[in-house]
């Protein structure tokens, strides 16, 4: 992805919560290094999986309108 | 007397290996959407164990926008490898190369939603009359709709009004021809399933969904990776 001149790369503990390809899937802020630590993480999370996709925030109907084309 | 109770992840599986084995008797040539993530991990996990002492009847198909996290990528590798399992790759850069699909332009330029053309392109060209996804009912609206058995026509287009009645664990995947079907074993599974289902079966999974140090940046509240190769 091509960054703004506004945006400044840094360094961060995260994970992935979701895989997407890297334009569209967006990381956690996390130091969970287990499945157990995921899945008490998991478990109070006010955000849900796909929050962190872009895809599916380009707009309300943004995954039906890929649906009915044909995507997964 | 002592009563012989299912947990509900154990429940889970099974409804999903009948599936899985629907899916194996009703079609004649179906192949698993897999691309990496824990989702078609865990389709994969259970298609090995419906089918076992015998090998998955089905391939797997990786839809590749050449923009795939490394990890993921050896982890896809390592697993085909190990189990033996076929892969067949579509490549988003080809249907570009091809002229199919133009290169979103941009900084919010992003290859997902070319995805479709190769999709669909894959499935015809290896005749795929069902594709297997990892789709979930609780990760978004759309999917929350969508059926176990799902119908596309000629096109590949869903039709959310154009479904089959999905009555009891009867699974209908009658079709004309030029038509398939996309089938979803893990649709009544939560996010939270899946994890406990993984820690359950001690499945392995790429090393990016545990904690690591990354370079990244933000834009509009999401934490992208910042990745050379992506530029």
């Amino acid at each position: 992805m091509r960054l703004k001149p506004e945006e400044k790369p840094r360094q961060m503990r995260v994970r992935f919560r979701t895989i997407g390809d890297m334009s569209c899937t967006g990381a956690v802020d996390s130091p969970a290094s287990t499945l157990e630590e995921i899945i008490d993480e998991v478990a109070t999370s006010r955000v849900t999986e796909r929050g962190s996709r872009m895809d599916d925030k380009r707009s309300e109907a943004a995954m039906e309108d890929r649906k009915k084309e044909g995507y997964f | 007397m002592h009563s012989y109770r299912l947990t509900h992840l154990k429940e889970l599986e099974s409804e999903s290996m009948h599936i899985l084995r629907e899916v194996a008797a009703q079609f004649e040539n179906p192949a698993l959407l897999f691309s990496g993530g824990k989702d078609s991990i865990v389709c994969f996990h259970l298609a090995r164990k419906a089918f076992f002492p015998s090998r998955v009847p089905f391939p797997l198909v990786h839809v590749d926008t050449g923009h795939n996290f490394e990890e993921t990528m050896t982890f896809r590798d390592d697993l085909v490898k190990e189990h033996g399992a076929k892969l067949i790759v579509g490549s988003v850069q080809d249907s570009i190369d091809q002229g199919k699909v133009q290169e979103e332009t941009g900084y919010y330029a992003s290859r997902n939603k070319l995805q479709t053309v190769t999709l669909l392109d894959t499935i015809e060209k290896h005749k795929i009359d069902c594709a297997i996804g990892g789709g979930r009912r609780d990760e978004e609206k759309a999917r929350a709709k969508e059926r176990v058995f799902s119908h596309r026509d000629e096109f590949g287009q869903w039709d959310p009004k154009m479904q089959r009645p999905e009555l009891w664990n009867l699974y209908n995947g009658k079709k004309r021809p030029g038509e398939h079907f996309r089938a979803f074993p893990i649709s009544n599974w939560t996010e939270m399933d899946v994890w406990q289902y993984i820690l359950l079966e001690n499945i392995p999974i790429p090393s990016i969904y545990f904690s690591h140090v990354r370079e990244v940046f933000d834009r509009d509240g999401v934490i992208y990776a910042n990745s050379i190769s992506c530029a």
